[in-house]
């Protein structure tokens, strides 16, 4: 099966006589909210109806997970994530996320677990038997943590992941599978929390990936957001009320929000209605009515459309090309379906994108093409996709020198040959991040490595030379040999947000229990 | 060793040993192209290559061997077809492989790019920095008696110049290994 995760919604595919199809739930709808919620009575429930428990059990009710998924906890994002989510995220060991949900604790990848989890339950009560092979999409532009975490979540859900694939070129696999063409593609991917735009050389069976580029911190829910602010200083300018430290408010306005954003794809003003939203000081609840035009609503989003044309000059720069050498437009994501995206786009490209697939389903049915070819030997497709940042490794004051650059085809390797500085040294440390940045302090820190168990001679007598390898899930592996005798070093990961294999088993024991209720 | 039943026993033993061999080649011998090859022919060759030995194709495959062979083959294509295609790259490659450092150059690293780039920007004189490219120029051209010349002569300059007096020892060593042919 192919199975695009989501931040916001998920959805499942998978190939039956050759031809990739959406899988729907049992009362047909073909995406997921991944969204979690955890009931008083001890149940999990997963997926839309999820969803609509974000009002009345906004504390227990986990949602857009995908924002801090393989993220530290002093990043940002999480930071940013602890003042605008209505549920409680914390610091877990070894400078992790964890939420809290009453007195449980969960990591980001368990959270995740449950979305997959329902996604395979869909596709066995579909097709009847169990099913376990799985290729999952992250947007091209993860790092190294956030990949790795996506992989430990589909373990944990009891997943056998063959791969992690990129989603816009999961997309592109869905355009082009079978077509025979010969065109340069732009895929555009705005998803709900992520912005990816990729370059594509298609020659027939060959996907080629020219360049990627992309932004984490830009989706559909920012546009969400856009309208929450503007509801929040709208009411509390006409009221004596303060909404925003209350969580049953926020998710009231976040669900108007939402629907507004999607009314306003096909209508020029939409009336919001939000019901009960505030208390006054008499103790009444009011309603909250007021109207949002599309013209309105685009000033208000402006600057984030610019930033993904920002992105769009990358990606068109790192491949060395223009916006007319562009055959192909591909919109991705459901926010792509906004009228002030889609004639930004046309003019950006100068072009009309194309709008004969669906923007929801192509990433899933790419996965599970790129799931079917995998694993039947007679393979039709050819995918080369490329790192999408450099990797890096730390030096003496804070500065990194690069490894591998971004956009280098993978799987790719480097060696560099480290000697040791001090007689009878026993350890060599590294420190390995990914980042457009010289200084250390500006990337993302992969993780510390710790090499033992080589010679122990006086300095400089003994060579280590260390490998860094980029595979087809653009994971990072790191190895090291003492080149003299061949030995193979103990590699330590002092400091790294993937789990262990005894931790993955914990989870995923766990796992199997939530979903029977039996917490 | 289990072997794997979708292909031929030969073309698998050949594989390997291709493999095995791929650290005495070059980036050309690779892909199979002449210096000359045009990016066209290079592009060309890189997708046949690919479609023989792309690792998802082997991804079921019992063979452990074969599948590792397969991955090493790949990556090596194509990091030989993505430095090839940029000019630049090409141009400094291509002059690496023919001089006197070949065995070492046979990859083109990021760090060999950050070599060059240094390279470019050291001494602090413009007579010294003048002479240390002339030299680095000699060097490329396989005069080394006139690069010893330029460094000595640069070091007049910038007698503290830690690059200049490396690459003149360097320089020494070489020539010592390699007696000139005349």
């Amino acid at each position: 099966m192919g199975i695009d995760l989501g931040t916001s919604y998920s959805c499942v595919s998978i190939v039956e006589n050759g031809v990739p199809i959406v899988i729907p739930n049992e009362w047909g709808e073909r995406t997921h909210a991944s969204a979690i919620s955890f009931t008083q009575n001890g149940k999990v429930i997963v997926g839309n109806d999820a969803k609509k428990l974000m009002v009345t059990n906004p504390l227990n009710t986990i949602f857009a997970i995908k924002r801090l998924i393989g993220r530290f906890f002093f990043a940002e994002e999480v930071q940013k994530a602890r003042g605008s989510m209505p549920y409680r995220i914390t610091e877990g060991s070894n400078h992790s996320v964890e939420i809290r949900v009453g007195s449980g604790r969960f990591s980001c990848p368990e959270i995740s677990a449950l979305v997959l989890q329902e996604m395979k339950n869909i596709v066995e009560r579909y097709v009847g038997q169990k099913v376990t092979r799985a290729v999952i999409t992250v947007p091209a532009y993860f790092n190294d943590n956030q990949r790795q975490a996506t992989k430990d979540a589909g373990q944990i859900a009891g997943l056998d992941v063959l791969r992690i694939i990129n989603e816009p070129t999961a997309a592109a696999l869905s355009y082009g599978f079978g077509q025979g063409y010969h065109q340069r593609v732009v895929l555009y991917d705005l998803g709900g929390g992520t912005f990816d735009v990729s370059i594509l050389d298609i020659g027939d069976d060959v996907f080629e990936v020219m360049s990627t580029a992309g932004d984490t911190y830009l989706g559909g829910e920012d546009f969400d957001d856009r309208i929450i602010d503007w509801l929040t200083d709208t009411v509390e300018q006409q009221q004596v009320v303060e909404l925003r430290g209350n969580p049953t408010a926020q998710q009231k306005l976040r669900d108007a929000a939402e629907k507004a954003k999607i009314a306003l794809s096909t209508q020029e003003t939409v009336d919001i209605h939000v019901p009960l939203l505030y208390t006054d000081s008499l103790g009444y609840s009011h309603d909250f009515d007021t109207t949002l035009s599309r013209t309105e609503f685009s000033q208000m989003v402006m600057d984030l459309v610019q930033r993904s044309f920002k992105v769009c000059d990358e990606a068109l720069q790192s491949a060395q090309l223009t916006a007319s050498d562009i055959d192909c437009v591909i919109l991705v994501g459901g926010p792509t379906r906004l009228p002030i995206i889609q004639s930004s786009v046309q003019h950006y490209f100068q072009r009309p994108p194309l709008t004969t697939i669906h923007p929801d389903e192509v990433v899933a049915m790419g996965a599970a093409i790129q799931a079917h070819a995998l694993i039947n030997h007679q393979q039709a497709t050819y995918l080369l996709d490329v790192t999408p940042l450099t990797l890096r490794l730390g030096t003496v004051g804070g500065y990194t020198e690069k490894i591998i650059d971004k956009n280098t085809p993978v799987p790719v390797d480097r060696t560099k040959c480290f000697s040791t500085a001090s007689d009878n040294q026993e350890r060599v440390r590294i420190r390995v991040y990914q980042g457009e940045s010289n200084l250390a302090s500006e990337n993302v820190l992969l993780g510390e490595l710790e090499f033992t168990g080589f010679r122990v001679a006086q300095r400089g007598d003994v060579t280590i030379e260390v490998t860094f390898e980029i595979d087809n899930d653009g994971i990072v592996n790191v190895s090291a040999v003492d080149t003299e005798t061949g030995a193979r070093a103990c590699l330590t990961v002092n400091l790294g947000s993937s789990m262990s294999e005894h931790d993955v088993k914990i989870a995923q024991q766990r796992n199997v229990q939530l979903s029977s209720g039996a917490i | 060793m289990t072997e794997d039943p979708n292909v031929h026993p030969h073309w698998a033993a050949e594989t390997k040993a291709i493999a095995r061999n791929l650290a005495r080649l070059d980036y050309f011998q690779v892909l199979g192209v002449t210096t000359e090859a045009s990016h066209d022919e290079l592009k060309c060759k890189y997708h046949q290559l690919l479609r023989n030995y792309h690792p998802d194709s082997f991804f079921i495959s019992p063979d452990q061997e074969l599948k590792e062979a397969v991955k090493a083959i790949a990556k090596r294509v194509t990091e030989a077809y993505v430095t090839l295609r940029n000019p630049q790259k090409r141009r400094q490659y291509t002059e690496d492989i023919q001089g006197p450092y070949r065995q070492q150059r046979l990859r083109y690293t990021e760090q060999r790019e950050s070599e060059i780039r240094r390279d470019s920007t050291v001494g602090e004189t413009t007579q010294g920095r003048q002479l240390w490219l002339k030299a680095l120029a000699a060097i490329r051209a396989g005069n080394y008696a006139d690069a010893e010349r330029d460094l000595q002569t640069a070091l007049i300059f910038e007698h503290s110049n830690t690059s200049f007096q490396a690459k003149l020892n360097e320089i020494r060593t070489l020539r010592m290994s390699q007696p000139p042919q005349q």
